[in-house]
């Protein structure tokens, strides 16, 4: 599979393809937007790793221009942390933002989420019972959860808080309706063991707990699946 | 538009004056030639008639454009003569009057040469009409004004004395002079208590008081200048941090990204894999402060977008501890809860106030010396939800008193040494957040006891 990678810093590059062609992959480079619109046009691309600030075109142009021709994912490497730049990105188009400096393994990770994303067949219908957010689907006649095609290994109860969760997506639970559904019990001394629980699932089903696309943290208020991600 | 110069106005009195005085001479001449049946009778009384008309006409004229200074500009402009009180001026001029007709008394009699006589009325009556106009535009000035009645000695005192029974005061207390202390007093107050654009009207003030009034609106001047230049510093700083981080970033990234590859690269030389170990942590460490650093400045310069909600402090601080309890484990740190049964509604942005006690939670793990207890506690006390994080530090706090206040400023720690972990910005960015939430931060340090509370008002149950 064919990756491309678009930064104006060479090194980033180098570094990028590097990591990208030790997990077994074709790279191709490019260093500023109208290159990578180049390369989009003229050779098989799979994948787009392009980066916000850049000569020529920037990213969130290119970005924009790729999406009129072409379909396949689109990560946005950026040193732009602020929110707002995170929702112009992903309003143009792209499907994921990773801001600089990045962890590598992350990086690698996330392309090739999209890529299972983007290749695997949405699962065909065996009469099975299957809850889906986004990439993520638990079969609960195997009970067995995958992230973006990959088997997750959950304890039992942190399997059923994920179901609950996700048998009801887009509804928030608190600690205590958690504590109350999954233990069958009325939650009096209520402590720190859900919200564990549920740091572990996001261990597990998010590629960077701290910032996940599916379990979110509702401060204050208490947990979700996002209805739609 | 068609404006009304002093040029246009002098001209016009000038004129309408000498049509004054061809008349007054010509009524005189008139009355003279027919007392002696002289002949020429006609044409003085023509004359007499011109300077009739022209008089009243250009008094008509001065009538309409008195006080203006063109056609599209409503307000009307007053003059020192105005500032006279209306009766004031009715006297005086009656008094001019009688000067006029007292002095004019003997001129029949006077044994002038017809053209001396003629000069003579010429001159009374051109100084009748000076003043007559003096009194009549000023009349006219002030009913345009709607001041005539009100700008008057009369209607003044009956104001104070009215004052004075309404409000019972003394009558000291309700002349000008203490009015107009008041108001300095109240624009004083208000600026004192923030109102910065508070401005007196430096026109209504006199003597004393007007100069009061001018230092008061110097002073206000001044601090609002200095005010919104420390608003645009601080603007400025919180850019330029932003900019530079931006650019700390890129060739960050390079270092971090080679820095793990090298790593991978089998080194077989102990050093060079000591050497790569002390690179990767002090990259990590380096990402780690330019994103504190300026998370830190977005805060304390107030650029940080709220989403305040109700939302459940009890909820929140359990969901917190899920987040750390592995973090104290690894140190060997018991956290002991004691929170209320039940939730205690606060508003809040969620978000926020979890980073903020995140930065509390993360000070307590960096810096609670091993195998001690965290107290977290959660109480409801007059109204206010006060959280509070106690643990004992393992090397010591400062120990000046003032400090306490320093820990919060950007960039100092606990220890004066700089080779930990953390940015010291942990604090500077929880008490900041809280803040802006409109909640309280305090920090008591009492020998090794370290102590941090956030509290916010509770919400009733509506």
């Amino acid at each position: 599979m064919t990756i491309l990678v678009c930064d104006d810093d060479k090194e980033i590059v180098e570094a990028i393809e590097i990591y990208l062609i030790q997990e077994g992959f074709t790279v191709e480079k490019a260093y500023n937007g109208e290159q990578a619109l180049q390369k989009l046009k003229d050779l098989k691309i799979d994948l787009m790793i392009i980066d916000v600030m850049m000569p020529k075109l920037d990213g969130i142009r290119a970005t924009f221009q790729a999406r009129k021709t072409s379909s396949i994912p689109i990560i946005i490497l950026s040193a732009k942390t602020e929110d707002t730049d995170k929702i112009l990105g992903l309003n143009v188009g792209a499907d994921d933002y990773v801001t600089k400096p990045f962890n590598p393994l992350e990086l690698v990770a996330r392309v090739k989420s999209q890529l299972r994303r983007y290749t695997t067949l949405s699962s065909v219908d065996t009469g099975e019972t299957i809850y889906e957010a986004g990439g993520l689907v638990i079969n609960d006649d195997l009970k067995k959860v995958t992230v973006d095609g990959e088997e997750v290994k959950l304890t039992p109860i942190e399997y059923n808080i994920l179901l609950l969760l996700m048998k009801n997506k887009g509804k928030v639970y608190s600690i205590s309706q958690i504590y109350e559904e999954i233990w069958n019990e009325e939650a009096i001394g209520v402590d720190n063991t859900v919200a564990v629980h549920i740091r572990h699932i996001r261990e597990k089903i998010e590629i960077n707990p701290k910032e996940p696309r599916y379990l979110k943290v509702v401060w204050g208020v208490g947990y979700k699946i996002e209805a739609e991600s | 538009m068609k404006e009304y110069t002093t040029g246009i106005k002098s001209a016009v009195i000038v004129i309408h004056q000498m049509f004054i005085v061809l008349m007054v001479c010509g009524l005189f001449g008139t009355g003279y030639v027919a007392q002696r049946n002289l002949q020429g009778m006609g044409l003085l009384m023509l004359l007499s008639v011109i300077g009739l008309v022209g008089s009243f006409v250009t008094l008509a004229y001065l009538t309409g454009i008195s006080g203006r200074k063109s056609t599209d500009d409503p307000v009307i402009y007053l003059n020192m003569v105005d500032k006279v009180y209306t009766d004031v001026q009715m006297v005086l001029f009656i008094g001019f009057i009688y000067l006029m007709f007292y002095m004019g008394r003997g001129l029949r009699k006077l044994d002038f040469a017809f053209s001396g006589l003629l000069v003579a009325a010429g001159t009374v009556g051109y100084l009748m009409d000076v003043v007559f106009l003096i009194l009549y535009l000023s009349i006219v000035r002030r009913s345009k004004d709607n001041t005539l009645l009100t700008h008057s000695f009369i209607y003044q005192c009956i104001r104070f004395w009215r004052q004075v029974i309404s409000t019972k005061q003394s009558p000291k207390r309700c002349t000008k002079k203490a009015r107009e202390r008041y108001e300095i007093q109240k624009a004083i107050e208000s600026i004192a208590a923030g109102a910065l654009d508070t401005r007196l009207d430096v026109d209504s003030f006199h003597g004393q008081e007007r100069e009061l009034a001018e230092a008061v609106n110097s002073i206000r001047e001044g601090l609002s200048e200095a005010v919104m230049d420390r608003i645009r510093n601080e603007r400025m700083k919180a850019d330029l941090i932003t900019n530079v981080s931006h650019d700390i970033k890129t060739p960050l990234t390079s270092i971090v990204n080679y820095v793990d590859l090298l790593k991978r690269e089998n080194l077989e030389n102990e050093n060079a894999q000591n050497y790569i170990r002390i690179l990767d942590e002090k990259s990590q460490r380096l990402k780690q402060l330019t994103e504190d650093l300026v998370e830190a400045s977005k805060i304390s310069s107030g650029n940080v977008k709220l989403d305040m909600q109700r939302i459940d402090f009890v909820e929140l601080i359990y969901q917190t501890g899920g987040e750390f309890n592995e973090r104290f484990e690894a140190r060997d740190l018991t956290i002991v809860t004691k929170l209320p049964h039940g939730s205690v509604m606060v508003e809040a942005d969620g978000r926020q106030l979890y980073r903020a006690i995140e930065n509390l939670y993360t000070n307590a793990a960096k810096y609670a010396l091993e195998k001690t207890r965290v107290y977290v506690e959660l109480e409801v006390e007059d109204g206010q939800a006060i959280f509070s994080i106690k643990n004992i530090s393992k090397t010591p706090l400062p120990e000046n008193a003032d400090k306490e206040h320093d820990l919060t400023e950007r960039f100092v720690r606990g220890e004066a040494s700089r080779t930990t972990e953390g940015s010291g910005l942990g604090l500077s960015i929880a008490k900041n957040l809280t803040n802006l939430m409109g909640g309280t931060f305090e920090l008591k340090l009492d020998g090794d006891l370290f102590v941090a509370t956030i509290s916010f008002e509770v919400l009733g149950n509506n």
